[in-house]
């Protein structure tokens, strides 16, 4: 993948070099290679059980591979796990958010664990770009699984991270709000990069390229 | 995209904090828990005794049963409600470990301040215990009461990721706060006694201070290990 860097976006890279992760007895992912840059966007594909959102999830600095590396390079410096957080956006079907807290609190304290300061007008905005607008102060428990989907959305994108990590970005969402992913998933070319784990194909194109994974 | 400086761990902490206590005033899981314990043991305790004078290191020792057995029942919901309602992935993505481990132990030690402070008066007029030195006895309570939230909150997030969880807990806390348990008593019986020596009183409020200075330092240097997956 080695399409131009988009306008002023931030210099960043995510590399994956030989990558395998074992649960026990239980390989994973192994040999898995790959590489995305600025502007651009990789979709992972591939059966159940292929390790999709363990890849996520080890980019992300959530979990540590057992073979090779993923590397997170953001302008010219690979950072280490804890240290790559910050400059990721992640959404996945089990990372919840606060279900006592709204919409908006839920914004607000992920906001200010970034340090990222953000008014109510910012926050109005963020939900308003998932199509949560008038619902913010509502409790995540009363939010349907499609609205709680959105919010996810919403957070991921929350502080412009140059690197957008998706787990199944159409996971319950209807017609407008795939719509809205996809906006968002274009949206952050102009912002970094973005890889998307998914098996749907309507997903999938949205992406520069395609990396598939078969059992290990 | 974020600039190159990181919030600092006690802004991380604080916000960490007060997203639990929003959460808890909402739900109130945790202190129906605590205090729900707290009364039933009181009230046991209470009718076991009925009429009958127990000395004062049996009445120390009551005491820090009732509150070691009360802060076990609820001040692991804060680890428990994270990975139970699977929102642990989005906070790891978003705070440092000690923060999270700082914002826990600051709920924490407001939950068991607050139970206490309930829990204490309770016991001393159900029992009909007289208090010889009663700042004193504040003291041990303040004191040990910081040691105890402390090893609750290491020992909650130790085992709030680990099947049969109820009877870990338990399993697990009691013998690491075991020394605190006995010095917590020793000191709460000396400061029943109007004539203990102060001296005394100072040595084993010492060791105590020590003790879950101790717990808060150790919980720092290995929490990244046990809130991590590997």
């Amino acid at each position: 993948m080695d399409a131009p860097a988009v306008g002023a976006a931030p210099d960043v890279r995510v590399v994956l070099d030989d990558l395998g992760r074992a649960f026990g007895p239980r390989r994973v992912l192994a040999g898995v290679s790959a590489s995305v840059g600025t502007g651009q966007v990789l979709a992972v594909t591939g059966p159940n059980g292929s390790g999709k959102s363990t890849l996520l999830r080890i980019v992300a600095g959530l979990l540590t591979p057992t073979w090779g590396s993923a590397e997170v390079i953001v302008a010219g410096t690979p950072r280490d796990p804890q240290a790559r957080r910050r400059f990721i956006g992640y959404a996945a079907p089990d990372a919840s958010l606060y279900a006592e807290l709204s919409g908006v609190e839920n914004l607000q304290f992920l906001a200010r664990l970034r340090g990222v300061h953000l008014t109510r007008e910012d926050l109005v905005a963020a939900l308003g770009q998932v199509g949560l607008l008038g619902r913010g102060r509502d409790r995540v428990a009363d939010y349907s699984s499609g609205m709680r989907h959105r919010l996810k959305l919403a957070a991921a994108v929350l502080c412009s991270p140059p690197v957008l990590l998706l787990d199944e970005p159409g996971s319950n969402l209807d017609a407008e709000g795939l719509e809205v992913a996809r906006g968002l998933v274009e949206a952050q070319r102009r912002y970094g990069l973005a890889v998307l784990a998914t098996n749907e194909p309507r997903e999938s194109c949205w992406a520069d390229d395609v990396l598939r994974l078969n059992h290990a | 995209m974020p600039d190159g400086s990181a919030p600092s761990v006690l802004a991380q902490a604080l916000a960490v904090f007060r997203k639990d206590l929003d959460a808890e005033l909402r739900s109130r899981t945790a202190v129906t828990a605590v205090l729900l314990f707290s009364v039933t043991s009181l009230a046991v305790v209470g009718f076991a005794k009925g009429a009958v004078a127990i000395p004062e290191p049996v009445q120390a020792a009551l005491l820090w049963v009732v509150l070691f057995f009360a802060a076990f029942a609820g001040l692991a919901n804060v680890w428990l409600h994270e990975e139970d309602r699977g929102t642990s992935a989005i906070l790891r993505m978003h705070a440092a470990p000690e923060a999270i481990y700082t914002g826990k132990l600051l709920l924490n030690l407001l939950l068991l301040a607050a139970v206490a402070l309930v829990v204490t008066p309770l016991y001393l007029a159900m029992m009909d215990v007289s208090v010889g030195r009663p700042g004193a006895l504040a003291l041990v309570v303040g004191t040990a009461g910081f040691g105890l939230a402390a090893g609750a909150t290491v020992v909650g997030a130790m085992i709030a990721r680990a099947s049969a969880r109820s009877s870990l807990y338990g399993a697990v806390g009691f013998p690491v706060l075991l020394p605190l348990l006995m010095m917590a008593a020793h000191a709460t019986a000396l400061a029943l006694r109007p004539a203990a020596p102060a001296s005394d009183i100072w040595g084993a409020l010492t060791g105590i201070a020590a003790f879950g200075v101790a717990i808060v330092a150790a919980s720092w240097i290995v929490f990244a290990y046990i809130w991590e997956d590997a």
